[in-house]
């Protein structure tokens, strides 16, 4: 069908009664024609939208009702376009369907791409609008570099954005028909963890294929009306494609979905042709079991009345490496796929493919340690190399373990800092696994005397105790600081990666990523002494141990900066070779002045 | 002293009505005017300055005020923007007047050489810290917060000169040409390095505390150190040895100077900061929720050569950031509050020289023949000019008459030719609602600007450098405040009870009294009307000649006929204004009942065994009938109708249930009647009972 206006039915033209077609694939690649037939229009259905309300008699559609991944069939009646499938009514018995007015979806379809937005036709920039941006930045601090967990700063996006979880939602309300995301090459852990996190935008989890190597098309790969359409957030050893239906094809772009993805506006997503295996029709849900075919073109616009696919654009993707070792009888101990480049979903993605790649090779419910080597390679920047250590006491199911690798904080550095457009080029990580009790527990600590000498040398006693072993005890020799004459100290111990060093405002994404860099190991043993004085944070420094009218200076003349009064420590970090849990604190009185020995 | 102080009605004139004003004010007016402020509220008031903190309390820019209480013309600064600098915190000065100044947070160095500044060296440190200049015209700048110190030659190329083993800051540099060696005091481990020209550092003085703060080195050679967290001044005699000079009060030796043995030396007491103890993430890293500042206290000493200790002057509101030992043998003294700049003699009398925009005066060199101060919060450098000043201005604090008001004369006690000025307006700031400042005056008359709640006075010395202002007074008239009845009450009294546990009798007298909002305090007098509701004139209550000042007032309403009568009070604060000033206002009561006659009984008898009786009340409606039985207690009695509603009620009852269980023979029936307001009546009549005839 031709892309003229003239081929398509305005809502004031359409009246209960009218009868006709809608397409999409039921099977294989080629659309197939269902009837339709036009119950009312509901006007006003969102801002500046309508809602044509039909039925859909169909066999198939009879039974499944609502089904997800043919969200974007074109919808035609007398004969022209009206509109895309897209909406349905949880726990509806009949299968009436909510139909986006083709008109909303062509004024998304026409709609710009910022000249920064896709440098180049290969790599594309993950950068939100501006003014989204500035907004962003209002609400939520830009990423510098501390401690995160991705999983728990995506549900806070997540959040803030205002996704809702599936169980929230309400029976009455027409929902966008659930786009189903076929995940191939999964493990039952890692598509869980998908699942909750993803299901909030509106994807649904769904096992299918699609990982490794594809036979090669028989055509060239190209787009039609009512042919479905997927969105690859993660494509190669494993697979997660979101389905959908293409409602109509304008040139070099198409128009699909009847509804938003995401509702992330304009982002740059790779999208592929799709090859549907069964309409799965369920009371649950019913949905298109569908993979992924040949890559094509890039989701540029997320917008409410329709996703909007350049096919002449190739979007931008993260080829991430996980090799696992240490376990090598698995069959398979290396992974490589390519994420979506998005703010959000990078690094939450690159987390599911290490949870997926640690949990297919070593999914022993064991104790088990790991060393983490990330690599990170930017374009125009040095690369990023860090080492983590950790222990899972039930193997790799354990993601908070894993959350703490500093691949995760790197990504979110590069796709989210205050300075710029960071483009990685490639992430590989090297998980170094051990079977067994890694872990030491600090179990106490105890100090010959609690009266010290400002200056010396204090000797600390740590008892510490590995799994079916005795406790043993070393000794950690400590300083005392001479300016804590007359002080009482807290002493405390810790492992390292329990402990964040004072760090400067980042002015740069260097900063950021030296922020990143700059932390105690976990196999280290952090001794930390609480000192009277105070420090400041600047850009780019950080003073500790300031006098007090020179802190008094400073802090008032950074008022309107980040500086702000912190309690400083003195820190020194002991290598201990495993990682450490527990921490144990102590209190000690500094004399005024050294005893004076004979 | 500044404050409002009343003064007699009649207008005052000339100089030896002030002096004799000063003199006299300065013992008697706080309790003198004390008694008389509430009686004579608005009658014309002045503003006087002339102490040493009412003077020092506004505006100086190019005059001085010194503690004895006076003001002259003074320093004036120059103010110079140091681009992008939070912070001017160190300098370095050549013979020729080339200044250096280490500034923060970005770490650079400027050189401010005659009007020209330019950046002279970047360190790409936070801060820097101290400078000293050597004689062949190299500059070393110690920097925070990696204990770096750098040479700069003077064509400005910079190089790394030592990292300093240990050290963070590095507070202090002295540059020593007899060793050809630089001092560097740092801390946090509060050491002393020496540094030689290829760099090389080695600790020279290791001491106890925490931060080397001040060094200054004397023409003998003898290196004087300041500590903190202590506040101990040493004098260094050779590497590893120091004598302490004095161990002084408070927490740090912030500045030092010395000059031929003489040391002038800021000991400040400074609190420690608050910080909210709130831990965040798993870090421990503890921040405050916001900066928080708290107040310290400076003190300055004097030590002389044989040692002897004195302290010339301490502040408990602020602590001083930076000395210098003039010629004079009086101190400069750069205060960490407010700006200012002070010059303190020995004796202990001082003088405020600059009052600059700035919070903080971190370093200053008012020596030589161009002076210069650096600033903090922001950043920026001062030039200073002595000699006849081109603006040489004294300006008031606000001063605030607390309502609008008219001003009268301004005079001012003092020697030479000064302008005066003034300006006024609304709010507590000056802003662009305020009048312009008047024309300038030189002698004392009256102001021009117009009315308003706030002014400020202005002294310029420009017209005679040498002119001294010892006091400044002005004169104003608030303007009248009207007050305000808020509401009216009417109550009754009661009567003395006769009778234990009785409830008093209704008294005719009605307690009036009513709520006034007054402003300004003026004294008040009440007037008093009433009328019956029904009415529209009122009557007065109290006669022209009767003045009531209470709040307050005991009605007599024997007269009245019963009914519903409303009170009108007015006020009048012609007792503390002149008549055409004087303002009114009024306020009537709710009506209220005036009821001091008792209702009626003119029928009372018994007919056929039944007792009845008609009652009458004048206001309305009967409230209580009760009967008693040859004399026993009365007893509640309802009227025929059932219902006590009505001004007139009728009574009915038989008498038989009430009289059978009676001995036979005459009994005294008694017939209470009560209105509303309490009044009563009893009517009483004899019985026979049973009646005759049916006596067995």
């Amino acid at each position: 069908m031709a892309g003229g206006q003239s081929d398509t039915i305005g809502v004031d033209e359409i009246h209960p009664g009218m009868r006709g077609y809608g397409l999409s694939v039921f099977r294989g690649e080629v659309p197939e024609r269902f009837d339709v037939e036009v119950i009312d229009v509901l006007h006003g259905f969102q801002p500046n939208q309508d809602l044509i309300l039909i039925r859909t008699p169909h066999p198939v559609l009879n039974q499944a009702i609502t089904v997800g991944g043919m969200s974007g069939s074109p919808i035609y009646l007398d004969g022209r376009l009206a509109g895309a499938y897209a909406y349905g009514w949880p726990f509806g018995i009949e299968p009436v369907i909510g139909v986006t007015p083709i008109a909303n979806m062509l004024t998304e379809g026409s709609r710009p791409t910022r000249d920064d937005a896709f440098p180049g036709a290969t790599l594309l920039s993950t950068r939100a609008p501006t003014e989204a941006r500035l907004h962003h930045a209002s609400n939520r601090a830009i990423y510098d570099g501390g401690p995160i967990d991705p999983l728990a700063l995506w549900r806070a996006e997540v959040e803030s954005l205002g996704f809702r979880a599936p169980g929230s939602r309400e029976s009455g309300r027409a929902v966008p028909a659930a786009t189903p995301l076929m995940l191939g090459g999964f493990t039952d852990e890692a598509a869980r963890m998908l699942d909750a996190e993803l299901s909030p935008l509106g994807l649904d989890t769904a096992q299918a294929g699609g990982s490794g190597a594809r036979p090669a098309a028989q055509r060239p790969a190209r787009f039609v009306d009512g042919g479905a359409i997927g969105v690859s957030l993660m494509r190669g050893d494993m697979d997660a494609t979101a389905i959908g239906t293409v409602t109509h094809v304008l040139g070099r772009r198409l128009v699909a979905f009847g509804h938003p993805m995401m509702n992330a506006g304009q982002v740059g997503l790779p999208t592929t042709t799709a090859r549907v295996l069964h309409i799965l029709r369920s009371q649950n849900r019913s949905f298109k079991i569908a993979e992924a075919q040949v890559p094509l073109g890039t989701l540029v616009h997320d917008r409410p009345s329709a996703i909007v696919v350049d096919s002449g654009l190739v979007a931008a993707t993260l080829p991430l490496r996980i090799r696992i070792h240490g376990a090598d009888d698995a069959p398979k101990t290396e992974w490589n796929v390519e994420i979506a480049s998005q703010r959000m979903l990078t690094p939450v993605l690159a987390l599911a493919a290490l949870t997926n790649a640690l949990s297919a090779t070593a999914s022993d419910r064991t104790d088990l340690s790991y060393r983490a080597v990330t690599r990170v390679d930017f374009s125009g920047r040095p690369s990023v190399q860090l080492e983590d250590s950790g222990v899972m006491h039930n193997g790799p199911v354990e993601g908070s373990a894993l959350a703490s690798i500093r691949l995760f904080r790197v990504l979110a550095a590069a796709y989210d800092n205050a300075f710029e457009d960071a483009q990685v080029q490639r992430a590989q990580l090297d998980v170094y696994l051990t079977y067994g009790h890694g872990l030491t527990d600090i179990v106490d600590a105890s100090v010959a005397s609690e009266e010290v000498d400002p200056g010396s040398v204090v000797p600390v006693r740590v008892t510490l105790r590995r799994y079916g072993e005795a406790d043993t005890t070393r000794v950690v020799s400590v300083t005392i600081p001479r300016r804590a004459a007359g002080e009482t100290l807290e002493l405390s111990l810790r492992p390292g990666d329990e402990v964040t060093p004072d760090r400067a405002v980042p002015r740069s994404l260097d900063d950021v990523l030296g922020n990143i860099s700059d932390a105690y190991p976990a196999t280290s043993l952090v001794v930390s002494l609480k000192m009277p004085s105070r420090g400041l944070r600047f850009r780019g420094h950080v003073v500790t141990a300031l006098p007090r009218s020179v802190l008094d200076t400073l802090t008032t003349s950074t008022n309107t900066g980040p500086s702000r009064p912190f309690v400083t420590y003195d820190r020194t970090a002991v290598p201990f070779g495993t990682a450490l849990s527990g921490s144990a604190t102590l209190r000690l009185s500094v004399r005024a002045t050294p005893r004076q020995h004979p | 002293m500044t404050q409002p102080v009343n003064s007699n009605p009649a207008p005052r004139h000339g100089q030896s009505r002030l002096l004799s004003l000063v003199l006299a004010s300065a013992l008697l007016s706080v309790a003198f005017w004390l008694v008389l402020s509430r009686a004579q509220a608005t009658s014309t008031q002045s503003f006087l300055l002339d102490d040493a903190a009412s003077l020092s309390a506004g505006e100086l820019d190019g005059a001085a005020v010194y503690s004895t209480g006076y003001v002259t013309a003074g320093l004036e600064a120059r103010r110079i923007e140091l681009p992008d600098a939070a912070v001017a915190f160190c300098m370095a000065r050549l013979a020729d007047g080339t200044t250096y100044i280490g500034t923060g947070d970005e770490g650079r160095i400027y050189r401010l050489r005659g009007d020209e500044l330019s950046v002279f060296a970047e360190t790409h440190q936070l801060l820097v810290s101290s400078l000293a200049v050597a004689p062949n015209g190299t500059l070393y700048a110690g920097t925070i917060p990696e204990g770096r110190v750098y040479a700069i030659t003077p064509g400005g190329d910079i190089h790394e000169l030592a990292q300093l083993e240990g050290a963070q800051h590095v507070w202090a540099l002295a540059y020593d040409a007899r060793r050809n060696l630089l001092f560097a005091g740092t801390g946090p481990e509060g050491r002393i390095f020496s540094i030689d020209a290829a760099g090389h550092a080695q600790t020279y003085y290791d001491s106890r505390a925490g931060h080397i703060l001040s060094l200054a080195l004397d023409t003998d050679g003898a290196l004087y150190v300041g500590t903190s967290d202590d506040a101990l001044v040493l004098r260094l005699r050779g590497p590893g040895r120091a004598e302490v000079v004095h161990d002084f009060p408070g927490n740090e030796i912030t500045a030092i100077d010395v000059r031929a043995g003489q040391l002038a030396v800021v000991a400040n007491d400074m609190p420690t900061p608050v910080v909210a103890l709130t831990t965040t993430s798993s870090s421990s890293t503890t921040h405050a929720t916001t900066p928080t500042r708290r107040t310290g206290k400076g003190s300055l000493f004097l030590v002389d050569a044989q040692g002897r200790t004195e302290r010339i002057y301490h502040d408990d509101g602020a602590h001083f950031t930076a000395v210098e030992l003039a010629e004079d043998g009086s101190v400069r003294l750069g205060v960490g509050k407010d700006g200012r700049v002070l010059s303190v003699n020995s004796d202990g009398s001082w003088a405020t020289l600059l009052d600059l925009d700035e919070r903080q005066v971190l370093a200053l060199s008012l020596g030589g023949d161009d002076p210069v101060v650096l600033t903090g919060d922001s950043g920026a450098v001062y030039r200073v000019r002595r000699g006849a000043p081109e603006r040489g201005l004294w300006t008031s604090k606000v001063l605030d008459a607390q309502f609008q008001a008219r001003f009268g004369q301004v005079h001012w006690r003092g020697e030479g030719t000064l302008e005066v000025l003034t300006r006024t307006g609304n709010t507590e700031e000056p802003d662009d609602t305020w009048s312009d400042w008047s024309t300038p005056v030189t002698s004392p008359g009256p102001v021009h600007s117009p009315a308003a709640r706030f002014v400020q006075i202005r002294a310029r010395f420009t017209r005679d450098p040498n002119a001294v202002l010892r006091a400044m007074e002005l004169f104003y008239l608030p303007r009248n405040q009207r007050a305000v009845i808020t509401s009216v009450a009417a109550g009754r009294q009661h009567g003395p009870s006769k009778v234990a546990q009785a409830d008093p009798p209704p008294s005719s007298r009605y307690d009036l009294s009513w709520n006034v909002r007054n402003p300004d305090e003026d004294s008040l007098r009440y007037r008093m009307r009433f009328r019956q509701e029904s009415q529209t004139r009122f009557r007065d209550i109290l006669r022209e000649d009767e003045v009531l000042t209470a709040d307050h007032y005991a009605w007599e309403t024997e007269s009245l006929p019963d009914g519903w009568y409303v009170i009108q009070v007015s006020l009048s604060d012609e007792l503390s204004n002149d008549a055409d000033d004087a303002l009114s206002a009024q306020a009537q009561s709710e009506p209220f009942r005036v009821d001091n006659h008792a209702p009626t009984i003119p029928e009372l008898g018994v007919r056929a065994g039944t007792l009845t009786a008609r009652v009458v009340d004048s206001l309305g409606p009967v409230a209580g009938l009760e009967l008693a039985i040859d004399g026993q207690a009365f007893r509640p009695l309802l009227p025929a109708d059932g219902l006590l509603d009505q001004a007139e009620e009728r009574v009915s009852i038989e008498l038989a249930p009430r009289l059978r269980e009676l001995p036979a023979g005459d009994h005294i029936l008694a017939l209470k009647a009560r209105d509303a307001a309490g009044n009563s009546v009893v009517r009483e009549i004899v019985v026979t009972w049973p009646p005759r005839g049916q006596q067995p």
